[in-house]
């Protein structure tokens, strides 16, 4: 893992997607990675809070999602689908990290690593002010408030494809959304 | 403090002349209305690393033909 770059990088220039699609994937998985990689990744930064697992997540998931295509009946839309393979894997690995907290309680050199190994302290400054205080006021949210928030910035998602992905209704996440807003304020005025 | 308060973040830009190297980066409030802009401006500006796709399409092309038609060609169409 120590080879994979920073957390965040540089933001691109203008485009709002993942950037040029990798050339060895196949065209077509090659254009589904370029429009869902960076929603992926930063639904699963945002979750698990570290970047070298994120970036794992990004890989797992894709990988998953490649393999898996006779399961895709194309009822809901693609980044749901990959979203929802996402919240799996992520649910899954923060099962496992408790699991392993139980016996190696101070154990916590695990979770520094990838931020540590980061190549570009510019770069991460740049990212920190932000990126940083986003995730310090996340992680103090409970993790549904975090999770309704996560989604529901992403203008691609409905309410009601957020309410099938946190399993609750169009109306649940809206009554839900104002707290979680507050929540989030407050939350990030105290990271000042 | 005001929970309800619009979402400040100090945003520093790199100062350009040499002259104002010397001095403190300059600090453009960036303001956001809700959470979920300020969540989605950080989204933008933060990208996968070329190595995830690089790795990805390694494995990917270790993998066996798939039978059937994929479910990403037709999503595409």
């Amino acid at each position: 893992m120590a080879e994979i770059p920073d957390e965040t990088g540089v933001p691109p220039a203008s485009a709002a997607e993942s950037g040029p699609a990798p050339r060895a994937l196949p065209p077509a998985f090659a254009e589904v990675y370029a429009v869902h990689a960076q929603a992926v990744y930063y639904l699963a930064l945002r979750i698990l809070g570290d970047p070298t697992q994120a970036q794992d997540a990004v890989h797992d998931v894709f990988l998953k999602a490649f393999r898996k295509y006779g399961e895709f009946r194309g009822q809901s839309e693609v980044r749901t689908w990959l979203y929802r393979i996402t919240l799996n894997h992520c649910s899954n690995l923060r099962q496992s990290w408790a699991a392993r907290n139980i016996h190696t309680v101070a154990d916590d050199s695990v979770f520094e690593t990838g931020v540590a190994s980061a190549p570009n302290p510019l770069r991460v400054l740049e990212t920190k002010e932000l990126g940083e205080r986003i995730q310090r006021a996340l992680d103090e949210l409970t993790p549904e408030y975090r999770l309704l928030l996560l989604l529901v910035a992403d203008q691609e998602l409905s309410y009601e494809q957020v309410g099938e992905l946190t399993q609750q209704t169009a109306d649940a996440v809206r009554g839900k959304l104002h707290r979680a807003r507050k929540a989030f304020n407050a939350a990030f005025q105290r990271t000042a | 403090m005001d929970p309800n308060a619009r979402l400040r973040q100090e945003h520093r830009e790199p100062t350009v002349s040499k002259a104002a190297q010397d001095h403190r980066t300059q600090a453009a409030p960036l303001e956001f209305a809700t959470p979920e802009e300020m969540i989605r401006h950080d989204r933008e500006r933060t990208e996968v690393p070329e190595a995830v796709g690089e790795r990805l399409a390694h494995e990917v092309g270790a993998e066996p033909a798939p039978t059937g038609r994929p479910w990403w060609r037709r999503w595409l169409g």
